[in-house]
């Protein structure tokens, strides 16, 4: 019998999928025949299966909220979809007592054709709703949408935005008793976003557990009571968000070192090929201080130096690094910086050399990144050499937490009768942050 | 009692609004509507009638006057046709919500089978009233006709809940089944009465839907049924697989809706 006090229990569960898309459907004929006969899973693989979920337990006590992390394709969405209901685990048991409003299925339903009205009945009737249910939380949907006036328009005519909003609306007006979040939180913009912030706090005040999934480290530290860290399916740590989000950094830190690692020996080992006048030797990333440390800190200084071979001199040539975000937004470019805007075209005579990068404060904001560096020469950028998968995490120092990216700043009091009481406070978050 | 209760209710106001949600859609972008409800058997209609007045086609004797014969076929037909695939076509097109919501997954099924419930009751009442202006209609015909295409559209709807779950899976399963509506109207007596003992005379006597085109024109002739005992057979075999289709689309929608995450879109 289960706890009252429990909402979501999941008791080692284990799903599997194929990797082979065609076999999977032959495995998913013959699971047909085996839901028939009314057989259940077998816990072992059949060839090109894998474990999406491994062995996997959980107890989440209402009003309390637990946070799932990893890296994709660690098996985070596989189990909050098995917690929803949509997929049933291979093996062991989800008990669930509540309502969940899982947001991963914002406006699950949604037909442009029919007006935001119908829509909203649609989307709350699958969602569990009686239709009574939807007429009482009617209004209230179309205020916190602020639909007012569209509300009777065909949804195709609203802005990606407004369905956004209306999904939104929907979703934490079925009076859950389970929040299900999976990185969507960035619905309309800033002020809708603050407002849905809010919306969950108030849920979460008057008793709705929260599931959270992200790959943010920031965000699952200031939602979850517990935390979770998956690795390829498995859960390989369990306890307060403290000490699971330090071992998935520093995983995710040694990671990318490995990654680095193995790319810098494959750099070191190329020769110059006969027609290449320029080549790329190394590149090493520093936190500032000199050491080789591999990852940089937001908000303090940070260094990337280039090493390259030269086969003969050389004009005109630009050293440029372009950053792309594997956290937040993946794949989208967060900065480009040219040697040649920035100081003007380098002179390069044959042998080796070295550029270093300084930063006097890195403005990204923790996460993983992918940095792209290539040397080019005049106008026309012609490439004489590319390194396209140098992995640069930025940890946190504590200064970027709800930020886009680090703004250098300093308070100083102009007049009146202001002191600082505490003038440590700064430091000691930081030293702090240094030890996470 | 009350907890079985309530989740129909939640079956039915779901299916209804879903339900509303095709109607609504599908009209909309349709000037003529209804029409398309009866526009293949017009066709078809025409087409073999004209084909017999020419003497290329020789249906033989008919119990009803030949064009008539020819509707009454043709729509039984398409009764089968078009609720064998509503299985088929309510997981396919709830694909985008199913793999996000858990719903009860009867609820699509259902939506999808109002849509064939109103076509057919659409046509039998057309049916009927051309059997009253062009030929007379008597008591055993009032009720058997119904019967027959309500016979129809169950043994249409139970075999396609049986292969839905291959039908999702397998795209080459899917297009057989796709070949066999549009042409297994040749298949069956809709047009003409086969005789003999040929390979083809006895594809259309095993064919399911032959004695309900029988029963149902015999009934409009006003003629006794030839064989009333197939046409119970398959009237019984129909309510069976219905009531297993749906118990298994109960069961294996978990599997189905797995391998549509897995198949992308």
């Amino acid at each position: 019998m289960a706890n009252n006090d429990i909402c979501v229990s999941v008791d080692r569960i284990s799903k599997k999928f194929s990797r082979s898309l065609k076999r999977s459907f032959v495995y998913g004929a013959r699971d047909v025949g085996a839901a028939i006969i009314g057989r259940a899973g077998k816990n072992v693989l059949r060839p090109s299966e894998f474990w999406a979920v491994r062995d996997v337990s959980l107890e989440l006590h209402r009003g309390k909220s637990i946070g799932i992390v990893g890296l994709n394709g660690s098996g985070k969405t596989t189990l909050l979809r098995m917690i929803s209901g949509i997929i049933r685990p291979t093996l062991g048991k989800i008990h669930v007592d509540g309502r969940i409003a899982p947001m991963l299925a914002l406006g699950a339903g949604f037909k442009p054709v029919l007006s935001g009205r119908q829509n909203i009945f649609l989307n709350l009737s699958l969602l569990g709703v009686s239709e009574k249910g939807i007429r009482d939380q009617f209004d209230s949907i179309v205020d916190f949408a602020e639909l007012h006036e569209s509300i009777d328009a065909p949804l195709g005519t609203y802005s990606s935005g407004m369905r956004g909003r209306l999904g939104f609306a929907c979703a934490v007006h079925t009076s859950p008793q389970i929040l299900v979040v999976d990185e969507v939180l960035s619905v309309g913009d800033a002020r809708f976003r603050t407002k849905c912030r809010n919306k969950i706090n108030d849920l979460r005040r008057d008793g709705t557990s929260l599931l959270l999934v992200s790959h943010s480290s920031i965000l699952v530290e200031t939602l979850s009571d517990e935390c979770i860290y998956m690795r390829r399916g498995k859960s390989v740590m369990q306890g307060g968000p403290r000490e699971v989000l330090k071992a998935y950094d520093e995983d995710g830190l040694k990671r990318v070192e490995e990654t680095n690692a193995l790319s810098s020996s494959k750099l070191a080992e190329r020769a110059l090929t006969h027609d290449q006048v320029l080549g790329i030797s190394s590149v090493r990333i520093h936190a500032g201080d000199g050491a080789d440390t591999g990852f940089w800190m937001s908000g303090r200084p940070g260094q990337l130096a280039v090493a390259f071979q030269c086969a003969t001199a050389l004009e005109d040539i630009s050293v440029n690094l372009m950053i792309i975000d594997m956290t937040h937004h993946q794949g989208e470019t967060v900065q480009f910086m040219m040697s040649s805007r920035d100081i003007g075209w380098l002179r390069i005579k044959p042998g080796s050399g070295e550029i270093d990068l300084q930063l006097p404060h890195v403005g990204l904001r923790p996460g993983t990144y992918r940095i792209k560096l290539s040397v080019s020469q005049s106008d026309m950028h012609d490439i004489l050499d590319v390194v396209d998968d140098v992995r640069l995490v930025v940890r946190d120092a504590g200064g970027v937490a709800n930020c886009q990216y680090y703004q250098p700043r300093s308070w100083e009091v102009t007049g009146g009768e202001v002191t600082r009481l505490d003038k440590q406070s700064d430091h000691s978050t930081f030293d702090e942050f240094e030890d996470v | 009692m009350k907890m079985i209760t309530l989740y129909f209710l939640d079956i039915f106001s779901l299916s209804w609004r879903l339900f509303a949600r095709t109607i609504s859609a599908k009209y909309r972008k349709s000037f003529l509507g209804y029409f398309w409800m009866f526009a293949p058997a017009i066709f078809i209609t025409g087409g073999v009638t004209l084909a017999s007045r020419a003497g290329i086609l020789n249906p033989g004797e008919t119990v009803l006057p030949y064009p008539l014969f020819v509707f009454f076929g043709t729509l039984l037909w398409l009764v089968f046709a078009e609720s064998l695939d509503v299985g088929h076509r309510a997981f396919e097109g709830a694909r985008s919500f199913l793999v996000r919501v858990r719903f009860p997954h009867e609820a699509i099924i259902l939506a999808q089978f109002y849509e064939v419930l109103i076509t057919t009751a659409i046509r039998l009442a057309l049916t009927m009233l051309l059997l009253l202006f062009f030929h007379h209609i008597n008591a055993t015909a009032l009720w058997l006709v119904p019967l027959c295409f309500i016979g129809s559209l169950f043994l249409g709807l139970g075999l396609g809940m049986l292969l839905m779950p291959f039908t999702i899976l397998f795209e080459d399963l899917r297009n057989t089944v796709k070949l066999i509506l549009s042409y297994g109207l040749f298949i069956t007596p809709a047009m003409y009465l086969p005789e003999g003992d040929g390979l083809f005379a006895t594809i259309i006597r095993w064919n399911p839907v032959t004695p309900l085109m029988h029963a149902a024109r015999e009934s409009a002739g006003g003629v006794p049924l030839s064989s009333p005992g197939s046409l119970m057979v398959v009237l019984g075999i129909a309510f069976i697989i219905t009531v297993i289709g749906f118990t298994l689309v109960r069961t294996v929608a978990p599997v189905i809706i797995e391998r549509m995450l897995m198949g992308g879109r």
